[in-house]
């Protein structure tokens, strides 16, 4: 009888067993319908725990649940794990359920993609990547990854940032940190208000956060990046250990310090480049000039080959090898540029910062390494100046909205400190035209403009500058441009100032510029510089809108009626004003000539989402403004 | 006894009588080039390729048997600061594991002129990296050291192709940079059968073939075995052979500029290509890779992962497939029913390619490449009875063949028979359906696999795009105007559609968005409908009112003609072509507008009707402007492109006829108070 029961028993235990593996793993049915609405994908369950052994052994141990919901969430519901040779990565399991959570396809370790990584620039570097793209037909389904990822060492922990794209809804995520062997971190939280703090797991767990029930976020036109509002924990080292060197991150003085001993003996320059260098400067009153000689001379003879290698990007090419094959990475060339000045006797410094339009923020009291790229600070009698020393174009002492208005690490051996860059304004930033089109009686026109570029204006055509005025024709044509023109001059002049300036000059025959039908011309008021689109409308929006460049535009066009006829209806003009910028164009009729005139000064700023409805409303105004029509009558 | 190999083996020391012709030596360069600061033929180049020779061989090399090898010998000069990036090498290499191919020999020379005299900078070693990209993919890096405009640099390595017969690299004469000479030498033993091909719309400077005998020693190893032993023999026998050359000059080549409206880059610049079809040596039998379109219909048919799988055995299929088409009788029906069924339920993972992993595999991941998602749809219509048969081909991107080549082909749909009628079928793409291919596969023909001999369709002259705009519109008094908008489309206009509206999670949104972003229209109703369904035709019925499509100015209103499809802007701008302008396909759009007068108004003046027709009828274009009675006013605009490709030629004439389309619907419907 015993032993029965015991059978049973076990039948009961094994049953259970069978029973509990066989059930439905995180079926879509049990997802909350709030968290569907606008979804692509849901995050069901996301565990990350980071473990802190020593400077040298650092873990993520991942486990993430994911529900793809449509076609569009698809990338959502694919592993993607870029590594090097600092990490290992450790795929321990790779499922795919169906909606009803049955188990679809389990990946082998030989099924996982692996191969380098082309970021588009670097020539070389050891960077590659793990895939695993599930490829399921029927929507929704669900993956589960297990993965560890082992670190000889970090500088740049990853942010914990679970809502890190649009349509993306959170079932639950938590994030824990357990520290062994009383290693120390920094920790700063980013809109936190969702996230739950949680208690200590046990003695070595310091920090545990969870987020749940987050609602898909819709992507909005004009957003500010979703960064700014969404929630994140960046955590950052204080000592570490970054491919065997050592450093402490807890200040930027300290952080500055541990690139300066990557850096400090790279200087060394050939006797005979020294002499040349002096040789090259001799003539130059003072080190303004001096550094302009230097520069030019940087631009001519090297060229930027992204070589990613040494202490895992950070560590220079010596300037001995710079001035040898004459490329070079950004720090490479920053270097060299830095030793070349130190030949002459001038300081200067190597200064990293974070580059790009829309690049993230340095937070000035969290020191971290969120840098990607390096530029040159030197100080001068009247002024400081920065050098980018990876282009061979780019004018004399001007960043450009790649690397403007923002914060930067200047590395100077124990005295590094933040710095901020310069900031190009809404009057540094500007488009000046004047034209005039003669119209002859069959509607044909000849148009003569000059338009003058400035300060961040001057990006947009900066790459005209170097080309024949074949190739200028050709890219007129090709972006758009206006319809039925034949060019019969185009040319592009800069001149030396302190923002860059350019100017442009055309010379173009329009063919039917007016529209002729019967007794009557339809002719645009504006064909010089029209706004193209308007933003999409928005009924409820959620986030604030944002406009990247300040900038003014000022256009004056002198319109030469055909011989016979007589302006049948002429556009009232307009004066729009609002939080975003003003708008104003007006039209004066005088004789056989029409004088035209148009302003458009716009306020980059962020603006609140209650606004945007107004912003939609003037853009459109402008742009109906742009496309107004003059009607000409025979006499 | 039986003897397991026969391996006739070469020792072959070929040298041939060609040398480069224009006697250009490694690391010497002539000042000239240096001190050269524009080339006068193309003076926008940033660079220019002044030298190239390239030779492909197959030799003997004793101890490893035949090998193919490439050397290249390249000569470039930087002439504007844009152009240092010609001073950055990638060479691709082939790997399979045990044989990897491999660079030897690689020197790089940087040249400059520093105060008249000639300075070298020579490539180290160590500045060359080579590492793995993939599996089967590894590549070797180089940037040149000390470049500079003014440099001019010196390149030259060879490639041990090992075995890799079929890796013989394209020629390519023409660069993104213009090329002032440029030499290519192919020279292979009788015994390698390959075929040449050659695309470009340039000329050669010259172009001979020849016939090289050789006269050589060779050892020929026999082995035998006779119950486990083996015995090897060796013989050696002098014989005579012919390596057959292929010779090319090319001068004065310009840069390739990539125009508006073509297909891949690949179809137009100018190269030779070579396609190993067999291998046979004396005494032995022919190993045959592809030699015509017979044989390659023939060899799909017997081939593994192709003929295998797609006329294979799909028995373990046939209960799905009988319950799929249970108590279903009409042919259309069914074969609409596996078509979604495939479609639906198989993930296709964006690979082309026209061999599959097998139909098992295929139900198993559910998913596929494009061969596995089309086979399964195969072997469910064979199973219900139709007759279905493979169709491969070579997609826009992928570029044209001219020459029989299985390695062309890299798509694979299906020709099914239904009701006396050929049908094509794709289930890969989501965004076609029943007899429609993908855009991406217009391109030349089609080759149907299965039958006694290929069989071709011409995939150019197969769709078409129609799509039509017709609204009805009310003018107020004030000059605002409000009405209905349909539109329908067809073809190749509804799969695009499909594919603009699949960007969107659901067609709800894509309404949303289209409202949205119309800042001309406020919609009130807009209905949209046949986006997932099989019949080929989309449609949108909108109720809208109007901003910005008439001027309101005293006694006079002013009304631009067209409402829902005007052409702003011209889409052909440059003065002169090169290449062939390549729709893809046929199209028509016509639109036509109903404008009902508001009371108190009277048509004031109406634009003129205009009707282009460009030669053969080729592309035809009507505008009228009509009055229906007093108070109605019907605008009609039909343009029909009535072939796929225009010639460069018909270029001017193409480019004017939409000058004029977007003259006539600039003009304005004119309306005054009585």
């Amino acid at each position: 009888m015993i032993l029965k029961h015991y059978f049973l028993i076990l039948i009961f235990v094994c049953v259970g067993f069978v029973l509990d593996a066989k059930e439905a793993f995180y079926p879509v049915s049990e997802i909350n319908p709030l968290l569907l609405v606008n979804a692509n994908s849901v995050v069901r369950d996301s565990k990350i725990l980071l473990e802190i052994h020593s400077e040298r052994k650092v873990s993520y141990k991942v486990r993430e649940v994911i529900t793809v919901l449509t076609e569009n969430g698809e990338s959502e519901g694919v592993l993607y794990i870029p590594y090097d040779s600092n990490r290992t990565i450790d795929i321990k399991e790779a499922v795919v359920y169906d909606k009803n959570g049955s188990e679809i396809k389990k990946f082998k370790n030989s099924e996982i993609y692996d191969q380098r990584y082309f970021d588009g620039f670097s020539l070389y570097s050891d960077a590659r990547f793990k895939r695993i793209t599930p490829n399921v037909s029927n929507y929704p389904y669900t993956v589960l990854y297990e993965y560890t990822i082992d670190l000889n060492g970090i500088i740049d922990y990853y942010d914990w940032t679970p809502i890190d794209s649009y349509y993306k809804s959170i079932e639950q995520a938590s994030y824990s940190i357990r520290l062994h062997n009383d290693m120390k971190v920094r920790i700063r939280e980013n809109n936190i208000d969702d996230v739950e703090k949680k208690d200590a797991e046990d003695d070595d767990v310091q920090h545990s956060w969870e987020l749940k029930d987050q609602f898909a976020i819709e992507r909005e036109p004009y957003a500010i990046p979703i960064y700014e509002h969404v929630p994140t924990i960046m955590v950052a080292p204080t000592e570490f250990s970054y491919f065997g060197t050592d450093g402490n991150l807890s200040t930027w003085q300290s952080y500055g310090q541990w690139i300066w001993q990557l850096i400090e003996d790279k200087t060394t320059l050939p006797d005979e480049r020294i002499q040349f260098l002096k040789e090259l400067t001799q003539g130059q009153k003072d080190d303004l000039g001096k550094v302009k000689a230097i520069y030019n001379y940087l631009q001519q003879e090297t060229r930027y080959v992204s070589v990613q290698l040494g202490i895992g990007g950070f560590e220079p090419l010596s300037a001995q090898k710079v001035d040898e094959v004459k490329y070079g990475d950004c720090k490479a060339l920053v270097n060299y540029m830095r030793a070349m000045l130190d030949a002459v006797g001038i300081n200067s410094y190597y200064t990293l910062i974070n580059a790009g339009k829309t690049a993230e923020k340095i937070i000035p009291d969290f020191p971290s390494q969120d840098f990607n790229h390096v530029i040159l600070c030197v100080p001068v009698e009247s002024d400081t100046v920065f050098l980018e020393c990876t282009s061979q174009f780019s004018p004399f002492a001007f960043l450009g909205s790649f690397t403007d208005d923002r914060l930067a690490l200047l590395i100077n051996k124990d005295k590094s400190h933040l710095i901020r860059t310069p900031k190009y304004n809404g009057n540094n930033n500007l488009w000046k035209s004047s034209a005039s089109v003669v119209v002859d009686n069959q509607g044909n026109a000849v148009v003569n403009d000059t338009v003058l570029y400035t300060g961040l204006q001057y990006e947009f055509i900066e790459d005209e500058l170097r080309k024949t005025t074949e190739e200028q024709i050709e890219d007129e044509l090709k972006e758009g441009g206006i319809n039925g023109a034949t060019y019969k001059n185009i040319s592009y002049t800069s001149e030396e100032s302190q923002l860059p300036t350019a100017t442009r000059i055309r010379e173009i025959e329009v063919a039917r510029y007016a529209a002729k039908m019967g007794d009557r011309f339809f002719m645009p008021v504006n064909i010089i510089n029209q706004s193209s689109t308007t933003p999409k409308r928005e009924k409820n929006r959620t986030y604030p809108f944002r406009m990247n460049l300040s900038y003014s535009d000022v256009d004056n066009v002198q319109m030469q009626l055909p011989e016979g006829y007589t302006i049948e209806y002429l556009p009232e003009g307009a004066t729009i004003t609002s939080d975003f910028g003003s708008f104003q164009y007006a039209l004066k009729a005088d004789g056989n000539t029409i004088s035209y005139m148009r302003k458009n000064a716009v306020n980059a700023g962020t603006y609140q989402p209650e606004k945007y409805a107004d912003f939609v409303e003037y853009m459109k105004k402008i742009y109906d403004a742009d496309n107004q029509k003059i009607i000409l009558k025979k006499l | 006894m039986k003897s397991l190999l026969l391996f006739p083996l070469f020792l072959l020391i070929v040298s041939f009588a060609y040398c480069n012709e224009k006697n250009i030596k490694f690391g010497k360069v002539d000042k000239e080039d240096l001190e050269m600061t524009v080339y006068d033929k193309d003076t926008t180049a940033v660079a220019v390729v002044l030298y190239e020779y390239g030779d492909s061989e197959i030799e003997y090399i004793p101890n490893s048997g035949w090998r193919l090898s490439f050397s290249v010998h390249r000569r470039i000069k930087i002439l504007k600061k844009e152009g240092v990036e010609y001073a950055d090498f990638q060479i691709g290499l082939s790997k399979d594991g045990s044989y990897d191919e491999e660079v030897n020999g690689l020197k790089a020379i940087t040249f400059n002129l520093e105060n008249g005299k000639i300075e070298k900078t020579e490539l180290s070693n160590k500045d060359v990296h080579l590492d793995d990209v993939n599996r089967y993919y590894q590549q070797e890096t180089f940037s040149m050291p000390n470049v500079k405009v003014g440099s001019v640099l010196d390149i030259k390595y060879s490639i041990d192709c090992k075995a890799f017969f079929r890796n013989m690299r394209p020629w390519m004469f023409q660069h993104s940079i213009p090329t002032v000479y440029s030499e290519y030498l192919v020279t292979i033993p009788e015994y390698f059968m390959f075929r040449k091909f050659t695309l470009g719309f340039e000329k050669y400077a010259s172009y001979e073939e020849g016939n090289i005998p050789v006269s050589k020693v060779i050892v020929s190893k026999s082995r035998t075995e006779t119950r486990g032993l083996i015995d090897t023999q060796y013989d050696q026998n002098r014989i005579a052979f012919n390596c057959k050359s292929y010779h090319w000059v090319a001068k004065d080549m310009p840069a390739f500029k990539k125009e508006a409206y073509i297909s891949t880059e690949d179809n137009y610049i100018q190269q030779v290509q070579f396609e190993l079809q067999s291998v046979q040596f004396p005494g032995d039998q022919p190993y045959n890779y592809s030699e015509s379109w017979e044989s390659i219909n023939k060899n799909l048919i017997e081939d593994e992962d192709f003929g295998k799988i797609a006329f294979g055995n799909a028995r373990f299929l046939e209960d799905e497939t009988n319950s799929l088409l249970a108590g279903v009788t009409d042919d259309a029906e069914k074969l609409a029913i596996l078509y979604s069924h495939v479609r639906a339920n198989y993930k296709f993972t964006g690979r082309n390619t026209i061999y599959s992993k097998g139909l098992r595999k295929t139900v198993s991941d559910k998913n596929g490449n494009v061969a596995d998602i089309n086979f399964l749809l195969a072997a469910h219509l064979k199973n219900a009875g139709f007759t279905v048969k493979p169709m491969v081909l070579s997609t826009r991107s992928n570029g044209m063949f001219l020459y029989p080549t299985v390695t062309s082909f890299n798509y694979v749909v299906l020709i099914a028979e239904i009701n006396g009628k050929s049908i094509l079928l794709d289930a890969a793409d989501k965004d076609c359906t029943i007899n429609e291919l993908p855009y991406e596969c217009l391109n030349g023909n089609g080759l149907i696999v299965g039958g006694t001999k290929p069989e071709w369709v011409n995939l150019y002259g197969l769709g078409n795009a129609n799509s039509q705009f017709v609204s009805n519109i009310q003018i107020q008094e004030d000059g605002k105007m409000s009405g209905a908008v349909s539109i329908a489309r067809m073809g190749y206009a509804a799969q695009a559609f499909r594919t603009e509206v699949g960007e969107f999670a659901n067609t709800d949104k894509y309404v949303e968005d289209f409202a949205d972003r119309n800042l001309d229209w406020d919609i009130e109703e807009h209905e949209l409908k046949g986006i997932n369904e099989l019949n080929n035709r989309i449609t949108q019925k909108l109720e809208v009112s109007l901003n910005n499509k008439s001027i309101f100015a005293g006694d006079l209103i002013y009304i631009t003609p067209l409402i829902a499809n005007s052409t702003e802007e011209n889409p052909f701008k440059m003065e002169e072509r090169k290449y062939p302008v390549d729709f893809g396909f046929k199209f028509k759009e016509n639109e036509m507008v109903i404008f009902n007068l508001p009371d108190g108004y009277a048509v004031e003046e109406l634009p003129e009707t205009f009707n282009a027709i460009l030669p053969e009828s080729k592309a035809t274009y009507l505008f009228s402007v009509q009055k229906i009675g007093d108070k109605q006013v019907q605008v009609v605009s039909n343009l029909a492109i009535n072939q796929p490709v225009f010639q460069a030629e018909d270029y001017v004439a193409l480019k004017e006829l939409f000058n004029h389309i977007i003259e006539k619907q600039s003009q304005q419907i004119i309306l005054k108070k009585i």
